[in-house]
């Protein structure tokens, strides 16, 4: 019933209210893309688009999936746009197409049944390097932080998707309640009570391999 | 987890997503149960754990990959909005049944006139096609490698006219479309390439386009290039402006005119021989009439050498110096939109639809007429298949 739910996205852009008020350059810039032009587009989801990318990262695990799939919900997103209505959020709109394109390229992704064994290397490599560069810490600190990153990544991405999506969104890209109930178009409560069905399972899923760590090691 | 507490309230908490007197019901309970003390203070370790993972940055050349698939999109989006793909399909499924049906059925005689409508739009299409095609015997590359080599072999004989009898004479010549993001900057590196190989531009012409109508300040540079390359390099050179944009269509050519270039050049040989024949008799000549004659006759044999040795010596040219027309189209870079082309684009729709729209006319006329014509026999087949069917019924009604 929520896995249906899930799955409307694109066609349902009515989202009755609007949460956040849109500035007056937001709305110039989408007038101006629903006419076509595709310059105010760029602009308009120059905002947004890294925390597109990031949520597709964290939902597929890595870099080139990533990007693959967060160009295609905005190309769907420049394509729908004029069906888009004022009296609604952009910004949860945007993340609603974002999010379940993002879904519906993971199941794509599983049912080709490929191995991306060497891409989710690579991108590994990629986000250890930046750590680098960026902290102050001592190497040996970074390397365990950096593997339990990597192994925390690979639970979230492991997880059942509304559940994954559910933490992401939440705990990963920090939205709020309300805005979750527009991008997932779920019920208040049923955002709650999933929010806290990820928690556990994610925690349980940590937990789990915790212990089976010990056990090899002992 | 024997404790009844609802946990998601407690994940709601620790989120701040709670109302003031689920708080204080929540604060309490905590304080009296361990169990969801331990609930609680593991979301929030939780959380810090999740916190680490930090934002990625964006991959290099995202904006400007994402910017190419949109306007990618923007172009399809013009072509075809939104689809009822069903619906569309389904118009396919019935003009396909149509089409071939009419194909199958089509009784012979009758529709040939279609039939031949159809043919000559097809040979229209050709032609335009053809142009390009005719007087170039497409050459193999590859055997085109093996030659060079001999051309080397002739050009090093000082560029002497005459051929020794293996050796080939071959005018070669190529063309590309090439679409290009940068008109001047191309046209620079073609020029560059062409003096380096030792050619020369024969001819270059270089035009404005507007789009977004003349009023908008928008123009994207066309031009045209018609360049001369030395024969050895030509393939080395030609290959390198193909990689110099998007080559939208591009063809190579020879024409080996070996046959008539060695029919001249005998018969140079010839007029030569005649020719120092002549002088002999000029200085053997008796009188001032017979003088006045060889004499015409030399001039006239004169001519004709400086006529086929001009020719020869333009073969030459053209075979040593292969050309490479390019035909260059600006296509509008990143930061200019794309437009101008949809005037175009409805043009063209238009017109086949009318097509369309004729040859279904015409079709469903044909199949009308067909209809007509076949009513007489379907009578008699109708009567033959009564008839027959009232025997069999009185044969049954005997047994």
């Amino acid at each position: 019933m929520e896995h249906n739910q899930c799955k409307v996205g694109l066609i349902g852009i009515n989202l009755g209210k609007g949460v956040n008020k849109m500035d007056s350059l937001e709305k110039k810039l989408i007038v101006e893309s629903q006419k076509g032009d595709m310059e105010s587009f760029e602009e308009l989801i120059k905002e947004y688009q890294k925390g597109a990318y990031n949520i597709a990262y964290r939902m597929l695990g890595n870099t080139e999936d990533a990007k693959d799939a967060s160009q295609e919900a905005m190309i769907k997103i420049y394509r729908s746009i004029g069906g888009f209505r004022m009296n609604s959020s952009f910004k949860t709109w945007f993340f609603r197409v974002v999010t379940n394109t993002c879904l519906d390229y993971r199941r794509k992704r599983s049912r080709n049944k490929v191995l991306y064994l060497d891409k989710a290397i690579n991108s590994e490599e990629g986000s250890f390097q930046r750590e680098v560069e960026d902290s102050s810490e001592g190497p040996e600190e970074i390397l365990v932080r950096n593997e339990n990153i990597k192994t925390l990544q690979k639970y979230i991405s492991g997880m059942p998707e509304k559940y994954a999506m559910a933490i992401i969104l939440r705990d990963v890209r920090g939205f709020s309640y309300s805005e979750m109930v527009e991008i997932l178009d779920l019920p208040e409560g049923t955002v709650k009570s999933r929010i806290s069905r990820a928690r556990i399972m994610l925690k349980n899923i940590i937990a789990n391999n915790m212990e089976q760590n010990d056990m090899k090691t002992v | 987890m024997n404790c009844e507490f609802d946990k998601t309230k407690i994940s709601a908490y620790i989120d701040g997503e709670s109302s003031a007197e689920e708080m204080r019901e929540i604060e309490e309970h905590i304080k009296s149960c361990a169990e969801c003390k331990a609930f609680y203070e593991e979301l929030i370790d939780l959380k810090e754990k999740l916190y680490e993972l930090e934002e990625m940055e964006l991959p290099e050349g995202y904006e400007d990959e994402l910017h190419k698939r949109l306007s990618r999109s923007f172009r399809m989006n013009k072509s075809k909005k939104k689809y009822n793909w069903k619906r569309w399909t389904a118009v396919a499924a019935i003009f396909l049944v149509g089409f071939v049906s009419y194909n199958v059925w089509k009784p012979a005689g009758l529709m040939m006139k279609s039939a031949d409508e159809s043919m000559a739009v097809e040979s229209v299409d050709m032609a335009m096609e053809e142009p390009r095609m005719t007087n170039r015997a497409v050459m193999n590359e590859q055997a085109y490698g093996g030659k060079s080599e001999e051309a080397e072999a002739y050009e090093s004989e000082n560029g002497s006219e005459r051929l020794n009898d293996e050796g080939r004479k071959i005018i070669r010549n190529g063309y590309i479309n090439l679409e290009v993001d940068s008109f001047e900057a191309v046209h620079e590196e073609i020029v560059l390439l062409t003096e380096r190989s030792g050619g020369f531009i024969q001819n270059s012409s270089t035009g404005k386009r507007y789009y977004g109508g003349p009023e908008n300040e928008n123009t994207l540079l066309v031009g045209s290039l018609n360049l001369r390359i030395p024969e050895k390099s030509f393939l080395d050179v030609y290959n390198k402006m193909k990689e110099l944009g998007e080559v939208s269509d591009s063809s190579i050519g020879g024409s080996d005119i070996t046959f008539q270039y060695n029919d001249i050049a005998s018969q140079v040989d010839n007029l030569e021989v005649q020719e120092a024949r002549l002088r002999e008799i000029m200085e053997k000549a008796e009188n001032v009439e017979e003088l006045l004659q060889v004499e015409r006759e030399l001039n006239r044999v004169r001519t004709e050498i400086d006529r086929m040795t001009g020719m020869i010596k333009n073969w030459d040219n053209l075979v040593n110096y292969s050309t490479i027309n390019i035909q260059l189209t600006e296509i509008a870079p990143k930061s200019t939109e794309i437009e101008g082309f949809e005037n175009d684009f409805w043009e063209k729709a238009k017109r086949e639809f009318v097509k369309s729209i004729n040859r279904v006319i015409i079709i469903s006329q044909d199949l009308f007429v067909w209809f007509i014509a076949v009513l007489p026999f379907v009578f008699i087949i109708g009567i033959l298949a009564i008839v027959v069917v009232a025997v069999a019924k009185k044969k049954r009604k005997r047994k």
